[in-house]
């Protein structure tokens, strides 16, 4: 370009982006700091559920003259059997799986393309890898989206009763359930080393459906809070930067659905359901959830609107939607993040509620639905681990706002 | 204009009486309704801007003056249509830019910026300063990426900041740096006219000196235009070529500096300029003490808007409302006192003015410094209408002060 001068201009220095800082300041709360890592881990265990619990080994050898023909030889089931419906049939777990081989396919590629790449400046650096985590999002979501719609199926194979046969060998993960399996031979057991958690009416293993919770009550929260959040920001930012008729609109949406307790709201849109999936229920939660996120972004726009720097920005003749996407909502999404943080922990209680009431997924492995089994049959461990896990995650979940919420807080800078 | 630095300001002003005004304000009105009740029935208007007119010539600086509350942001926002007008015309370079289409408007707002009072609210806290400066630069299509970066170097440089400092974000800096901050942004897209809405009353006052001197360089530098809005004399005094006396959302005086000081008419800006301390302790002049507060521009009192606080307030000023009068050449004023239709029977009146006129007719070109020695020659101080109380001040006092003093009654404190 026009670089005209001659002595060469000393390296920009560092500079971080606003929310490097407040990723500085929220380090300083320390129970808010490990609660982060406590839901990461979270993440991770919902991640590699699989790995550590499923009736399909990693590595099993059928010797010729064992078992059906078509098992015969070496095979490394468990990953085909992730993308196959006979044994994961929910689009949750089929996501889950599928981030489980993609993710770290993704970061190795990043730190790969890090060591190879050189970067002139910060921007530089950032913009790439702005455009890496968009681009790789893009590619997962599509690849998800082909093994979603393909319902890849494979002949059912028992591989905990093949590799009980003699002569073969087999590698499983370090428990063999699947959260679906029902055995009836070992209904309502106890606490035991074959079954940490014992068993429910059907047999099934309790700890494994625990593990497999964690996936369905992530995505629940997540989700739900997900939709409600999209709804209140474009509504609240239309009303509160076009005001006028159109604020005149959204706050009577507002005071509308207000006027309905929104639990009451949920049973009865539940009700129009026969037979309700965890979407159904994530979809519920959301369209249910908005007018809180929506009030906030409102005011938040309303406020920002008449501060001098947005003023500015308009004098300056910058293009509506820049006014909108770079001075006023950046500025405004603090606090809906906290809010968003607090709103997935209250969706994870909303579906536990659901689920106890008997109006939840039935099917599905969601804490909720094993703690309403746990009422039914009175065993007290499906009870208290899954109340447990609830507690756990939701007391997270807070701490982690809390620290969110002080650490955009500018008065509050340690 | 740098070829000829010695001009002084009046000298330039003089010169620029028979130059096209780069803007042209008429009738300039802003409204702001009063809803009440469950309907969000308009139950009134806020007058906040009323029939508001002068021009502005190339490299002039206009002060605006008065008390706060009486539009002054109103105006100077409304004029670049970040609010938009009631009722009125603004002719900028040639063009009426009330009504214009967005499109043409954003085209024609590279030329017209304004700086704003509160330093810590006009800088966008997520944006290093080189997005809050180079993002018009950008967006205008003026320069990007390493041209954009000399340029925003250059400004920062020119207003007296180090250009290592395009990295930082706003919180990094002091209310004087921030300041010039918002100068740079506004001198990004080069415009031809700022107005400075009180762009140093949230200062210190060594900063608000330095922040002064800064304007008025750049004013040579660029041959801005501005319009300086401020809420007392003192301030303006320095910078301005022309002031503009407003109260209650009108302008009531208009003239030169010059004039203003030696010849002020209007009873309003006579009260005010005698609430500037003198720099010559020994010097008393009368000081007036306006009574009351200033009346809601929700219902401005009838007639004169000032009536109810004017010391010479007499017959028609209840009922009638003034005209706008040019009493002079480029001296505008806004009071019954001069307008020959009502011209006061009773010339006593006169005398009850902060400063009565002097009986021959006004000379344009008097210096400011013989000005007080007409008040100063004054007979015995005439008390203010109502044999209201003394003013704190014993006029004999020889132990006068220096220090400023709120003349005005009903004036919020300032933060
Ligand atoms: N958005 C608004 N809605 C209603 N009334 C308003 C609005 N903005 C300003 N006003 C009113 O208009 C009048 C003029 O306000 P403005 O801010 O222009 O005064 P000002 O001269 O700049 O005062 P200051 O010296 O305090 O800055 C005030 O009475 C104010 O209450
Ligand atoms: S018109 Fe009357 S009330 Fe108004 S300023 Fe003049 S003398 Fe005072
Ligand atoms: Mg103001």
């Amino acid at each position: 370009m026009t670089q005209t001068s001659t002595t060469p201009r000393p390296p920009r220095p560092e500079y971080k982006s606003y929310w490097e800082i407040v990723w500085g300041q929220f380090k300083k709360y320390p129970l808010s700091y490990y609660s982060v890592w406590a839901i990461f881990f979270l993440f991770v265990l919902a991640l590699i559920s699989p790995l550590i619990a499923m009736n399909v080994p990693f590595y099993i050898h059928v010797p010729v003259g064992v078992g059906p023909e078509s098992a015969q030889g070496t095979h490394f089931p468990l990953f085909r059997a992730m993308f196959d419906i006979n044994f994961f049939d929910s689009g949750v777990d089929q996501f889950f799986n599928f981030l489980l081989v993609g993710l770290p396919l993704v970061v190795a590629l990043w730190l790969v393309f890090k060591r190879v790449a050189k970067f002139a400046s910060v921007e530089d650096f950032r913009a790439a890898r702005v455009k890496f985590v968009g681009a790789s999002a893009l590619i997962l979501a599509a690849g998800f989206v082909i093994v979603y719609f393909m319902k890849f199926r494979q002949p059912y194979v028992d591989y905990v009763s093949l590799a009980a046969l003699e002569g073969v060998d087999a590698i499983f993960p370090f428990i063999k359930y699947s959260y679906r399996d029902v055995d009836l031979m070992s209904v309502g057991r106890g606490i035991s080393w074959e079954h940490w958690l014992g068993t429910d009416r059907e047999g099934r293993d309790v700890f494994t459906r625990l593990l497999y919770g964690t996936r369905i009550s992530l995505t629940i929260g997540v989700v739900a809070v997900g939709i409600y959040t999209a709804i209140g920001l474009i509504l609240g930012s239309l009303g509160g930067y076009f005001g006028g008729k159109v604020d005149l609109v959204v706050l009577r949406l507002i005071e509308v659905m207000i006027c309905f307790p929104t639990f009451f709201l949920i049973l009865t849109l539940r009700g129009f359901i026969q037979d309700p999936s965890i979407f159904h229920i994530m979809v519920i939660i959301g369209v249910t959830g908005w007018t809180g996120v929506a009030r906030l972004v409102r005011a938040e726009f309303l406020r920002l609107k008449n501060q001098d720097f947005v003023q500015a920005a308009i004098a300056l003749g910058l293009p509506r939607t820049r006014i909108i996407f770079r001075h006023v909502l950046p500025n405004a999404l603090g606090p809906v993040f906290v809010a968003a943080t607090f709103g997935v922990a209250g969706a994870i209680l909303i579906e536990a509620s659901l689920s106890f009431l008997g109006l939840g997924p039935p099917t599905a492995p969601s804490w909720g639905q094993i703690l309403t089994t746990g009422r039914e049959t009175g065993q007290m461990t499906l009870i208290l681990a899954p109340g447990f896990a609830i507690f756990l995650t939701v007391s997270l979940l807070n701490l982690v706002g809390e620290g969110f919420r002080d650490a955009t807080d500018p008065k509050l800078r340690k | 204009m740098s070829a000829a630095p010695t001009i002084t300001k009046a000298a330039a002003s003089a010169a620029k009486t028979n130059q096209k005004p780069l803007l042209q304000v008429k009738n300039l009105k802003k409204y702001f309704p009063v809803m009440r009740g469950i309907l969000n029935r308009q139950v009134g208007s806020v007058k906040a801007v009323d029939d508001v007119s002068f021009e502005l010539y190339p490299n002039e600086t206009l002060g605006m003056v008065g008390e706060s509350g009486c539009g002054k942001t109103t105006a100077g926002r409304t004029l670049l249509r970040l609010l938009e007008p009631t009722a009125g015309e603004v002719w900028f370079h040639g063009q009426n830019i009330v009504g214009m289409p967005q499109a043409q408007m954003r085209a024609l707002r590279r030329k017209m910026q304004i700086i704003f009072q509160d330093p810590y609210s006009s800088l966008n806290p997520r944006m290093t300063v080189e997005s809050i400066i180079g993002e018009a630069i950008e967006l205008h299509g003026i320069a990007s990426g390493n041209a954009r970066r000399e340029m925003v170097e250059g400004l920062l440089e020119r207003v007296g900041l180090q250009p290592a400092y395009i990295t930082r974000y706003p919180h990094e800096f002091s209310g004087g740096q921030r300041q010039r901050l918002g100068i740079a942004r506004a001198l990004a897209l080069s415009p031809d006219f700022i107005v400075c809405d009180e762009a140093v009353s949230a200062l210190d006052v060594s900063v608000q000196a330095q922040v002064i001197n800064l304007l008025m360089d750049l004013q040579e530098e660029f041959n801005l235009s501005y319009l300086f809005i401020a809420h007392d004399l003192s301030v303006v005094r320095h910078i301005s070529d022309r002031i503009a006396v407003m109260y209650l959302g009108q302008i009531v005086e208009l003239t030169s500096r010059e004039e203003l000081f030696s010849n002020s008419l209007h009873p309003y800006t006579q009260a005010l300029l005698s609430a500037i301390p003198h720099p010559n302790p020994r010097r008393h002049t009368h000081r007036v003490i306006l009574k009351g507060d200033v009346p809601s521009p929700l219902n401005p009192p009838n007639g004169c808007r000032f009536h109810t606080r004017c010391p010479a307030c007499y017959a028609p000023c209840d009922k009638v409302v003034p005209k706008v009068l040019e009493v002079a050449t480029g001296h505008v004023v806004r009071c019954h006192l001069y307008d020959p239709e009502f011209a006061p029977t009773d010339p006593t009146i006169f005398a009850r003015l902060p400063r009565p006129p002097v009986p021959v007719e006004p000379v344009a070109a008097e210096p400011v410094v013989a000005a007080p020695v007409v008040a100063l020659e004054e007979p015995a101080a005439p008390k203010p209408a109502a044999a209201e109380p003394t003013p704190a001040e014993p006029v004999e006092s020889e132990t006068n002060k220096a220090q400023p003093e709120v003349a005005i009654d009903g004036e919020e404190p300032r933060d």
